[in-house]
């Protein structure tokens, strides 16, 4: 393979691949895209539906109200659709972030090696070894409470992950003959670093980063449980199960069941999309 | 190999130190001020400062930074704000409730792990299959506190088939004498079967929730390693020689897919002793480490949430450590200086 | 979840002028009249749980509902508050406070001078006798500066506790005041005045804890009806009976109390529902509601001055504008708030200081001073400049406090609805408390120990004092409160509270939301819960009834 082109191959080869269908992928994909599509249509028809407390509290789930109503008299699917929006939008930055930090990381750490590599695995290491949870606590502690910096703390946690995948799938690529000609060719490490190492071993933390959205926005529901990812009244998954959690005990099991099902919906069709990128492009 | 063992272990420390300024910095971000909060609204300003001296906050930050690296080698992490005890002794005092409930999680992700991720390669493509890979869907796309909240309600409140969470014990059952901590195994050498049931019963839900929510990457794990030894060359030959299946399966399949998931068992044990445990040591009044860093943050006791972090990050990387090492002796092809990759 | 109204100290009430001074020796506080007569017997054990971990034991540092649950059960004190028997399971104060470890409490003829006499042959448990000497340190002790029971001092009226505290022999004190007040009775019936030991805790002293901060922390010799048996952190104590305690009769008093944390309210209801739990102190609207659905429990709702309150900044400008918070004031959901957050377990809040508080200008519960009126609110918006959407305000809120978070919500939805933008910020306890006094308009309950209208106004509204969020300052009010605090009459202490309380009402620096009821739920036939003014059960008073 010319090491011009190899970057063309690799996508040609990936659409190739991609064309072929399979069914559980196929609903995965359907599934994502609904939920998606819900949770930028709804509120827009909707306008401030999601914080308007118009109806009657605690309505069971009808015609009118498909999830029912919240104890503020809201209506739990306009909810869960407002809240859609930002839960998928913070996966995937979070994983796109993720993805592009973990990867360059690692491609720099794995063809520079020696020091700058030891450096790299040694806070790898340290990050690792830091609770994830109380982390992301402490950071959304003292920054605020935003969602996009309990993002940025998720991010936090997951960067070490890729950071090593990456690198060690980029240790495999640096011995090949093409990383070979293009150091000859007077290349220097930074060029092959990002020019040649990192496309060429990019595929899997690419198929990884969608399991680290499916992660993510786990992980950011559970900051949100615990109290620190939105701002009330605004909807997001976890907050809504944490706000719904009294509910249950009077028989209302809706306002914080149908966020629960969101979050395993949305979450198990980024694992089940991530399962099949690693089966095609392997 | 005393040479790669020297390094290791001089990576693990390095490791150690490393989480340990993190600490000190990262806590360093909190906002408000730990004196006027352990003062207490009512306290004059006098009174906080007095209090920020007793803690030592009144000093810069290096000089509080070089009493704290200072401390941590002599093994001090400091006085807890809120409640003027050692965090040291906070800490190894609940230790056990965590370790227990982890250690117990660990297990059952372990065995369930294991159990399916060998059914479902045995079965490949067939209907056993479809249900591990449904199972390993639903098991990583789960978030903990809702499935936590429908186990409660339906089990312990609809069946009651789990007793209530009041902590580590069902009302009029008194913890047995302290051996290793753990209380099912505290009874049980104490002779005390019916508090080792108890006990049991009380561990089990949360420990189901945790070790089955934490399976799906050891059951990815068994599942490739065993197919890709039953497909061996060595596999094939037994079977052509005649030796019934299921011992190649046992002597081959498991020991060869046993390897990865001891290197898996690091990051699983991290998930199970920091990710869950907040959350669950809250829902079921669990008295461990989690339920104390989750109180600690919210008071802003810095001195108990720096000891938090450095306990868990302390237990991380030993436990890695040590894995690694396991590892390399169960498989001395493993290069050890080489670490993980 | 935690329960974060803050409870300060003591103070007193009119009622009570301690009449009861000479109540004969020995044979007081024997009107405990504990649960349903004949069908009771003592409990072998009752489980009490808690949202929150005791977190100290020292009667002077500031600690969380389970650590006052706890401290006011082992620790004795010279005076203790007397309850009558409604015949509901309820102990309510009976007005006055009567003897307890003291066996007579007199004043001299100038009001100048209270003397005790310690009861005849009172031990701490253990064995150790309870002198003179132990109260006039601990009196002392809670004066000194190693906890927030200072801030208490100025109310006993003792200037100097080295000199004004003394013991005059094995079993007298003396308490030198500068003037009489009626509530320093009252206030020396609550566990920050406990009695200790002090040479146990002298002995665990160094010159750098001279108060033994450290040992008190989490070690306690009783001088209660309860002792510390066992402690499993983070989870439980259990308390069994002080066998060497003769101040009162325990013979029908629990045998052992467990005091369990539970952070969780909803996984408290279920235990409570299962039986892991008998009862629990402090629950929330939600759980307390779908308590009532239950046959086999029991609610107990208790009234108190507990008040819920949006304060305004004075340091905003926009905030200073009367127009403008009595505009907001006006479009608080009051209805809304009680019904539908705290589920109608909560009174409407006249004022600053209202309903039960003694001295309160509301004599019900049931006045409103802004009724929600969005014409009213639009018309003073206007006058002071605003049309509609462009007064934009944050209002702060602590996130643990699931009532106030709640209240919060509606709130900014019914603001919304008047045209004034309302961006919620829900903050850590820690960032919230450290940002008391700066935050634009917050979300706050307060209440204090004693209910008294005087003790409430200078904390939260008069110049200068730390506790006075919203920055708020009358020099009318702050004369009316002054005067109030050195008079000793309590018809012209009444008519000086009531005046400030006029003028509170019509600066509007708070919108008066609503005052919170305590909820105790608990097993059905579980009975003598104390309606106290520290809000804290007697552990001896719990019965059960066969």
């Amino acid at each position: 393979m010319a090491v011009a082109d190899a970057g063309t191959a690799l996508r040609g080869n990936v659409v190739s691949r991609l064309r072929v269908g399979n069914p559980v992928a196929v609903a995965a994909f359907a599934m994502l895209g609904t939920i998606l599509l819900l949770g930028i249509v709804v509120p827009i028809v909707a306008g401030s539906g999601d914080v308007a407390q118009e109806y009657a509290s605690l309505l069971p789930p009808s015609l009118d109200h498909p999830f029912g109503t919240d104890k503020y008299g809201r209506d739990v699917f306009l909810r869960c659709m407002a809240a859609a929006r930002i839960d998928i939008a913070l996966g995937l930055s979070v994983a796109v972030a993720v993805l592009i930090i973990g990867s360059v990381i690692g491609a720099v750490s794995a063809t520079f090696g020696r020091g700058v590599d030891a450096v790299v695995m040694r806070a790898t290491d340290v990050l690792l070894a830091f609770p994830g949870v109380v982390l992301a606590l402490v950071i959304t502690a003292s920054l605020g409470k935003n969602p996009w910096y309990a993002a940025i703390a998720v991010v936090i946690a997951f960067v070490p992950l890729l950071v090593r995948l990456a690198r060690s799938k980029a240790l495999e690529v640096r011995s090949a003959d093409y990383i070979a000609a293009a150091r000859l060719s007077g290349a220097s490490t930074w060029q092959v670093a990002v020019r040649h190492v990192l496309p060429n071993s990019f595929k899997y933390p690419f198929v990884q980063s969608t399991l680290v959205a499916s992660w993510a926005i786990l992980d950011f529901a559970a900051l949100s449980f615990l109290g620190v990812g939105v701002q009330p009244p605004d909807a997001e998954w976890g907050a809504m199960i944490a706000e719904g959690v009294g509910d249950n005990l009077l028989g209302s099991w809706w306002p914080s069941f149908f966020p629960g099902l969101m979050i395993l919906l949305t979450a198990a069709s980024f694992q089940v999309i991530g399962d099949w990128l690693d089966r095609r492009l392997r | 190999m005393l040479t790669t063992a020297g390094k290791r272990a001089g990576v693990a420390l390095l490791s150690i130190l490393g989480v340990a300024v993190l600490t000190f910095f990262i806590t360093q971000l909190l906002p408000g001020d730990p004196a006027r909060i352990a003062a207490g609204q009512y306290a004059s300003d006098e009174q906080v400062a007095q209090v920020r001296a007793t803690y030592g906050l009144d000093q810069s930050v290096p000089v509080q930074f070089g009493q704290y690296v200072a401390d941590f080698f002599r093994l001090d992490l400091g006085t807890s704000i809120r409640t003027g005890e050692p965090v040291r002794d906070e800490l190894t005092s609940r230790l056990p409730a965590t370790l227990e409930l982890g250690l117990t999680a660990l297990l059952i992700a372990v065995l369930l792990g294991v159990g399916l991720g060998v059914t479902a390669a045995v079965y490949r493509y067939r209907l056993g299959d479809r249900l591990v890979q449904v199972f390993v869907v639903l098991a990583s796309a789960t978030a903990v506190f809702w499935i936590a909240l429908v186990a409660i309600t339906t089990l312990v409140n609809g069946l009651g088939v789990f007793t209530s969470p009041t902590g580590r014990l069902p009302r009029g059952f008194t913890p047995p004498d302290q051996i290793t901590g753990f209380y099912v195994l505290d009874a049980l050498l104490a002779g005390d079967p019916q508090t080792a049931g108890a006990a049991l019963r009380t561990l089990l839900l949360p420990a189901l929730l945790l070790g089955v929510l934490a399976s799906p990457s050891i059951v990815k794990i068994v599942r490739s390693a065993t197919i890709r030894a039953l497909e061996s060359d060595f596999a094939r030959t037994s079977r052509s020689f005649g030796y019934p299946a299921r011992s190649i399966l046992v002597q081959d399949g498991l020991r060869n897919s046993l390897l990865p998931v001891i290197t898996n068992i690091g990051l699983v044990a991290g998930f199970v002793l920091a990710g869950g445990d907040v959350i669950i040591e809250q829902l079921f009044a669990w008295p461990g480490i989690g339920g104390y860093a989750y109180s600690s943050l919210q008071e802003n006791d810095l001195f108990a949430l720096r000891g938090y972090v450095i306990a868990i990050g302390v237990a991380y990387v030993l436990i890695n450590t040590t894995l690694e090492f396991v590892y390399g002796w169960a498989d001395p092809r493993v290069n050890l200086a080489e670490g993980r990759s | 979840m935690a329960h974060r109204s803050r409870t300060l100290g003591a103070l007193a009430a009119s009622g009570l002028i301690l009449a009861a001074t000479a109540c004969g020796g020995g044979a007081a506080s024997d009107d405990d009249g504990g649960g349903g007569d004949g069908g009771s017997a003592a409990a072998d054990e009752l489980v009490v749980a808690y949202s929150q971990d005791i977190d100290t034991l020292d009667p002077h540092q500031f600690k969380t509902d389970a650590g006052y649950g706890v401290g006011g059960n082992i620790y004795g004190t010279l005076l203790q508050e007397s309850y009558t028997d409604g015949g509901d399971g309820v102990l309510s104060y009976a007005g006055e406070s009567a003897p307890f470890l003291a066996e007579s409490a007199t004043w001299d003829d100038a009001q100048t001078t209270l003397t005790f006499v310690l009861k005849d042959g009172l031990t701490f448990a253990g064995g150790e006798p309870v002198t003179s000497e132990d109260v006039v340190w601990s009196l002392q002790r809670a004066l000194s500066d190693v906890g927030y029971v200072q801030a208490i001092g100025q109310w006993l009226n003792v200037t100097d506790p080295a000199t004004d505290i003394v013991a005059t022999d094995e079993r007298t004190v003396q308490l030198h005041v500068t003037h009489y007040s009626p509530l320093i009775e009252q206030f020396l019936a609550f566990q920050i005045f406990a009695i200790l030991d002090k040479s146990a805790v002298e002995a665990q002293a160094g010159p750098d804890d001279p108060w033994g901060a450290v040992y008190l922390a989490d070690e306690a010799t009783a001088s209660g009806p309860y002792v510390v048996e066992s402690r499993v952190p983070g989870q439980s104590m259990t308390l069994t009976k002080n066998p060497d305690f003769t101040a009162a009769d325990l013979a029908d008093a629990p045998e052992r109390i467990v005091v369990q944390s539970m952070p969780d309210p909803q996984q408290a209801f279920l235990a409570l529902q299962n039986g892991a739990v008998d009862v629990i102190f402090g629950m929330t609207p939600d759980t307390a509601q779908a308590l009532e659905q239950d046959p086999g429990l029991r609610l107990y709702d208790l009234e108190y001055s507990l008040v819920a309150y949006v304060g305004f900044n004075y340091e905003d400008p926009a905030l200073q504008d009367v127009r403008i918070r009595q505009a907001l004031s006006y479009l608080m959901p009051y209805d809304a708030l009680r019904e539908d957050v705290m589920k109608g377990y909560a009174g409407a809040a006249y004022g600053a200081v209202p309903y039960p508080m003694r001295d309160a200008l509301d004599e019900s519960g049931e006045k409103v001073a802004y009724p929600t009126d969005v014409e009213k609110a639009k018309e003073l918006l206007a006058e002071a400049g605003y049309g509609p959407g462009e007064l934009s305000l944050t209002l702060s809120v602590p996130a643990t406090d699931e009532a106030l978070s709640q209240s919060a919500v509606f709130i900014q939805s019914a603001l919304q609805e008047g045209g004034v933008n309302i961006e919620v910020n829900e903050m850590s306890d820690a960032d919230y408390n450290e940002n008391l006094g700066s935050m634009q308009m917050f979300l706050d309950s307060w209440y204090s120990w004693g209910q008294d209208s005087v003790y409430q106004m200078f904390f939260l509204l008069t110049s200068g004092v730390f506790t006075n969020y919203t920055n708020y300052s009358n020099a009318e009010v702050d004369e009316l409160v002054r005067q109030a605090m050195a008079t000793t009459d309590p018809d012209e202490r009444r008519e000086l509270s009531q005046q400030a309380q006029q003028l509170i009402i019509d600066e509007a620096p708070w919108a008066f939301l609503f005052t919170r009821d305590y909820l105790v739920g608990a097993s059905e036939g579980v009975e003598g819960i104390t309606h106290s003014n520290d809000a804290n059960l007697r552990f001896d008073q719990l019965r059960v009834a066969n």
